[in-house]
C-alpha cells in the first residue's frame, strides 16, 4: 500500500480555517467583566424597546419598571395594596380629579429635577395616540387623562369620567424623561435606583446605579440582562453560575427545591363560553361543561401541582375574590353532566350541535395536552366537539368581538355565521382590581365579552363606580358569585410561574416577577 | 466575465422580484398584526386606529404598490416590533450569521475533505468504517437534540464550556460543533464517493503508471476532480447557513438572521420579513457567483466553455 504525507493544500486550507476562526472569534468579543455585586438575569425574550411608554409590556417591564422608571404609586404584589413611590399621598378631590403629592427632591439620573411639568410631558408622550405604546393601549385606551400642576410638589390628574380607582391605574404608568420626541426609544431615562448603562441590540442590556436616586441605595451595583428562549438553557445558566436569576423556566426544568421557585403569576386559565349562542345559552349545557372537566386529574400531571384549581376569574389575593366559591366548585361528575345534557335535550335544546374547542398553541405550559384531555372528557359525556389548536394571530380572531348572535353590532363578518366556540383562554390580572377582569370579560359592551346578563352588567358598573373599600370588595364578590352560579365560563387553574434563583443571592419571586424584577430587593448572601 | 455577471444579476433580480411578491402577499395571508400588537382588551377604535396608521386597512394591492414605491426610494420599511428601520434590524443580525457560517463551513469542509479522502484511499479499513459511520450519524442527528444534549453534558455536567452566548473561543465550540455536524457528515459521504470514483479512473492509473508521486496523484489528480462534487454540496449548505442557523441561534442565544426571521414571522413584522428576504437573496446571489468562480478555478474546462 502506498503512503503519503500531508500536502501543501491541506496545510493552507487548515491555516485559512484557523485564521478565519480566530478573526471571527475576535470580533465577537467576550462580555465585559462585571463588578462583584452585579447580577445576570436571563429573560425569556428580548425587550422590543427600552422606552418607559412600553413598561406595561412584561418583556420591557422586567428590565426598566421601578428599576429605571418609577410609577407614582406602587402595587404590593403580595396583598394588592397601594404603596407610595414617587407620590407620597393621593386623594380624590372631585368625581373626575385626583390630587397627588409628589416626593420632594427627586432627580432623574442625569440630575434633572422631577417637576409637575416633567410628569405632564412624560405622560403626554406615553399616552400619545401617535404611538402604539402599551401604557395607552392596555390601560388608558379611550381614557385620556390630563396632568395639571397645583404647585411644585402637587399635581391634579383629571379623568374624562369618574374613576374611583385611578390610583390603581397609575401603578401601571411609569414616569419618563420630559420633552422626549414622540417616538419609541431605547434609552429611557428615569428616577429609579438604576440607569441604563448600555443596550446592545440582540445581545445584552446593562444597568448601573443611578447616582441621584432618592431612596436608600440598593446593594447591587448593577445588573446584566440576557435572553434565552429555551428554558433548559436558561436554567442551566443559573446552575453553572453564568446567571443569577432565570425568570421563566418550565415546570419540567424546575426540579431543584433549593433553587427553583414556583410563584403565583396572576394568570387564570379557563374555557370561555359564548353564553348567548345556542346551545350555550342553556344553563344546563353550561353546567354540563363545568361538571365534565376532571380538573383534579389535570392538576399535578400536565398542570403544575403548585397551581390552584380556579372557581373565578381573579386570583385569591385580589380584593373581590369570592373565597366562599372555592368550597362550591363544580367537582368532576360525568354522570351529572350526562344527566344535565339529557334534560336539556328533552327540553328541545340541540345538544348535538357541533362545537369547536379552540385553544392557542403554547398559551400556557402543556396547552395542547390540556385541551386534548378536556376534549376527550367532553366527548365522553356526549358533546359533539372538535378541537382546533391555533397560532396566536388566528386565535385572536375568535377572541376579539365574539359572536353574540346575528344581531350583535360589531361582530366580525367572518365570525357571524360560525357555530358555538369554546375558547381556551388565559387571563392575567396583575393590576390588582377586579374591574380589569370583570368588565372586559362580562360587560355587555366589552369588546372581548361573550356574555350579557343585564343584572350582572349593572352590578359590574356599580362596583366599578364604588370607591376602594369593603363595599367595593363585597360588590365584586357578588359579581363573582353570579358568574359562578350561572356557570358562565369553565374555570380551570390559577397558574404559577417558575424561576431559578442562584443560591448566592436573596431573591424571592412574587406575583409581580412576570412583569417586573425589582433589583433593589435583590441582595448577595 | 462582465457579460456573465450581468446575465446572472438579471436572472437574480427576476427571481428576487418573484420571491418578494410571493412573500409580501403570503405574509399578509397569515393574519392581521393588529391582534398581536394590541392587548386583547384594546377597544375597536384603538384597533382601527392601529390598522389605519400602518396601512393594514388598505387592500393588499395598494399596500404592495406603496411598498414598491418605498423600495425604489431605498426604504425597506419600519419594524413594528423594534420600532426602527427594518434594514437596520436585519443588518445588525447579519454579521453574527455570516461569522458563524464562515467558521462552521471552513471547519466542516476541511475536516470532511481530509476524512473523506482518507476513507476513500483505504476503503473498507477501520478508518473508513469509523469515518463513514460517524459521518452518517452526523448527517442524521437532529440539531435541536444535539444542541440541548451538548449543553447539558459539556456545560452543565462537566462544566468545560459555557452554556450559551457569544464571546471568546469557548463560546464558539458548542455552536460550531453542533452546526458543523450535518455539513461534515454530508460532505464526508460526497468526498468519499467522488474520491473512490476518481482513484479508480483511467487518468489516476495513467498518472501512477507514469510514476507520479502518490501524494500528487491524490491531491492534484484525484482530489481536485473529486472536489467539484463537494463544492456543489457545500454551496447548497452555505446557502442554507446564510439563511440563518435557526436552531443553533435560538438555543445558544446567537443573535443571527435565522432567529430574527423566525421571530419576525411569528410577530407578523412584515417589514423585517421583507428586508431579511431581500438582503439574504442578495447574499445568496454573491455566494452563487463565488461558487461559480470556484468551479472555474477547480476545472479549467468550465473556464473554456
Amino acid at each position: 500500500m502506498r503512503g503519503f504525507k500531508l500536502h501543501q493544500p491541506f496545510v493552507t486550507a487548515a491555516s485559512v480555517a484557523a485564521l478565519t476562526t480566530i478573526a471571527a472569534m475576535a470580533t465577537l468579543a467576550p462580555s465585559t467583566a462585571y463588578a462583584q455585586r452585579t447580577i445576570t438575569i436571563v429573560l425569556p425574550e428580548e425587550p422590543d424597546s427600552l422606552d418607559n411608554c412600553n413598561s406595561a409590556r412584561s418583556a420591557v417591564g422586567r428590565v426598566i419598571r421601578q428599576n429605571v422608571n418609577e410609577t407614582l404609586i406602587e402595587l404590593d404584589p403580595n396583598d394588592s395594596t397601594l404603596k407610595p413611590r414617587l407620590a407620597t399621598a393621593w386623594k380624590q378631590v372631585d368625581a373626575t380629579t385626583w390630587r397627588f403629592t409628589l416626593r420632594r427632591g427627586i432627580k432623574y439620573s442625569d440630575g434633572t429635577p422631577l417637576t409637575p411639568e416633567a410628569i405632564a410631558s412624560s405622560f403626554d408622550k406615553a399616552l400619545s395616540p401617535k404611538l402604539d405604546c402599551n401604557a395607552r393601549t392596555k390601560m388608558f385606551s379611550g381614557f385620556p387623562i390630563k396632568v395639571q400642576k397645583v404647585d411644585d410638589t402637587t399635581i391634579d390628574i383629571i379623568t374624562p369620567r369618574p374613576d374611583p380607582i385611578l390610583p390603581v391605574r397609575m401603578t401601571t404608568l411609569t414616569v419618563g424623561y420630559p420633552k422626549e420626541p414622540i417616538r419609541v426609544m431605547n434609552n429611557s431615562v428615569g428616577t429609579g435606583p438604576y440607569m441604563i448603562e448600555r443596550y446592545t441590540a440582540n445581545s445584552e442590556i446593562v444597568l448601573k446605579r443611578n447616582p441621584h436616586y432618592w431612596g436608600k441605595p440598593p446593594q447591587l451595583d448593577g445588573a446584566r440582562y440576557v435572553w434565552r428562549k429555551e428554558s433548559a438553557v436558561a436554567a442551566a445558566m443559573v446552575r453553572v453560575g453564568e446567571a443569577h436569576i432565570a425568570t421563566n423556566i418550565t415546570h419540567e426544568d424546575a426540579k431543584d427545591a433549593k433553587t427553583d421557585f414556583a410563584y403565583p403569576n396572576s394568570e387564570t386559565n379557563y374555557l370561555r363560553i359564548e353564553s348567548l349562542v345556542p346551545p350555550f345559552n342553556d344553563k344546563r349545557v353550561r353546567l354540563a361543561l363545568n361538571y365534565a372537566v376532571n380538573r383534579t386529574a389535570l392538576h399535578g400531571s400536565i398542570i403544575p401541582k403548585q397551581a390552584q384549581i380556579a372557581t373565578q376569574m381573579v386570583i385569591p389575593r385580589i380584593a373581590g375574590h369570592n373565597h366562599a366559591l372555592n368550597k362550591q366548585r363544580y367537582e368532576y361528575s360525568p354522570e351529572r353532566a350526562k344527566k344535565l345534557l339529557a334534560e336539556a335535550r328533552a327540553a328541545g335544546v340541540k345538544t348535538d350541535t357541533p362545537i369547536e374547542l379552540i385553544c392557542r398553541i403554547n398559551q400556557w405550559e402543556n396547552t395542547t395536552e390540556t385541551c386534548e384531555a378536556i376534549m376527550a372528557m367532553y366527548t365522553a359525556v356526549g358533546f359533539n366537539m372538535k378541537l382546533k389548536m391555533l397560532e396566536v394571530s388566528l386565535w385572536n380572531q375568535h377572541n376579539a368581538h365574539p359572536n353574540k348572535g346575528p344581531h350583535t353590532p360589531g361582530a366580525d363578518a367572518n365570525l357571524k355565521n360560525r357555530g358555538p366556540v369554546l375558547l381556551g383562554h388565559m387571563h392575567d390580572n396583575n393590576v390588582g382590581d377586579p374591574i380589569f377582569s370583570m368588565f372586559p370579560k362580562y360587560g355587555c359592551k366589552a369588546q372581548t365579552s361573550s356574555h350579557c346578563i343585564p343584572d350582572l352588567d349593572k352590578k359590574i358598573e356599580q362596583a366599578a363606580q364604588t370607591p376602594n373599600g369593603p363595599k367595593r370588595t363585597k360588590l365584586w364578590e357578588e359579581t363573582m358569585a353570579v358568574v359562578h352560579n350561572e356557570a358562565l365560563d369553565v374555570f380551570l387553574f390559577h397558574m404559577v410561574g417558575f424561576a431559578r434563583v442562584s443560591p448566592k443571592i436573596n431573591f424571592v419571586p412574587t406575583a409581580a416577577t412576570n412583569s417586573e424584577v425589582l433589583l433593589e430587593q435583590v441582595t448577595f448572601k | 466575465m462582465l457579460a456573465y455577471l450581468t446575465r446572472r444579476a438579471v436572472h437574480s433580480v427576476i427571481a428576487l422580484t418573484g420571491l418578494v411578491i410571493a412573500v409580501f402577499f403570503l405574509a399578509r395571508l397569515t393574519g392581521d398584526p393588529t391582534n398581536l400588537y394590541l392587548p386583547p382588551e384594546a377597544s375597536r377604535e384603538a384597533r382601527e386606529e392601529f390598522s389605519r396608521k400602518h396601512g393594514f386597512d388598505r387592500p393588499a394591492t395598494e399596500q404592495f404598490a406603496r411598498f414598491v414605491g418605498d423600495v425604489l426610494d431605498g426604504n425597506l420599511g419600519f419594524s413594528l416590533k423594534k420600532q426602527r428601520p427594518a434594514v437596520e434590524v436585519v443588518l445588525e443580525a447579519y454579521p453574527t450569521t455570516l461569522k458563524l457560517a464562515a467558521v462552521t463551513l471552513l471547519i466542516a469542509i476541511s475536516l470532511a475533505i481530509a476524512v473523506g479522502a482518507l476513507a476513500a484511499y483505504r476503503p473498507g479499513r477501520v478508518f473508513d468504517r469509523v469515518g463513514s459511520t460517524g459521518s452518517l450519524i452526523g448527517a442524521s442527528a437532529p440539531d435541536f437534540w444535539v444542541a440541548i444534549t451538548a449543553i447539558l453534558l459539556f456545560a452543565e455536567s462537566l462544566r468545560w464550556l459555557p452554556t450559551s452566548g457569544t464571546g471568546g473561543f469557548p463560546y464558539w465550540v458548542l455552536p460550531v460543533t453542533v452546526l458543523a455536524l450535518r455539513p461534515f457528515g454530508l460532505l464526508v459521504q460526497v468526498v468519499r464517493g467522488a474520491m473512490m470514483d476518481a482513484l479508480a479512473s483511467a487518468y489516476v492509473k495513467t498518472a501512477r503508471a507514469k510514476g507520479v508521486a502518490e501524494r500528487s496523484v491524490i491531491f492534484v489528480h484525484a482530489l481536485r476532480n473529486a472536489l467539484l462534487a463537494a463544492v456543489t454540496v457545500a454551496g447548497d449548505i452555505a446557502v442554507g447557513m446564510i439563511n440563518g442557523a435557526v436552531i443553533v441561534e435560538t438555543v445558544f442565544g446567537w443573535p443571527g438572521v435565522g432567529k430574527l426571521m423566525i421571530d419576525a414571522v411569528e410577530q407578523r413584522d412584515f417589514a423585517v420579513i421583507q428586508a431579511s428576504i431581500m438582503i439574504t437573496a442578495a447574499a445568496i446571489f454573491l455566494m452563487n457567483i463565488l461558487i461559480d468562480l470556484l468551479y472555474v478555478a477547480l476545472d479549467p474546462r468550465i473556464r473554456h466553455q
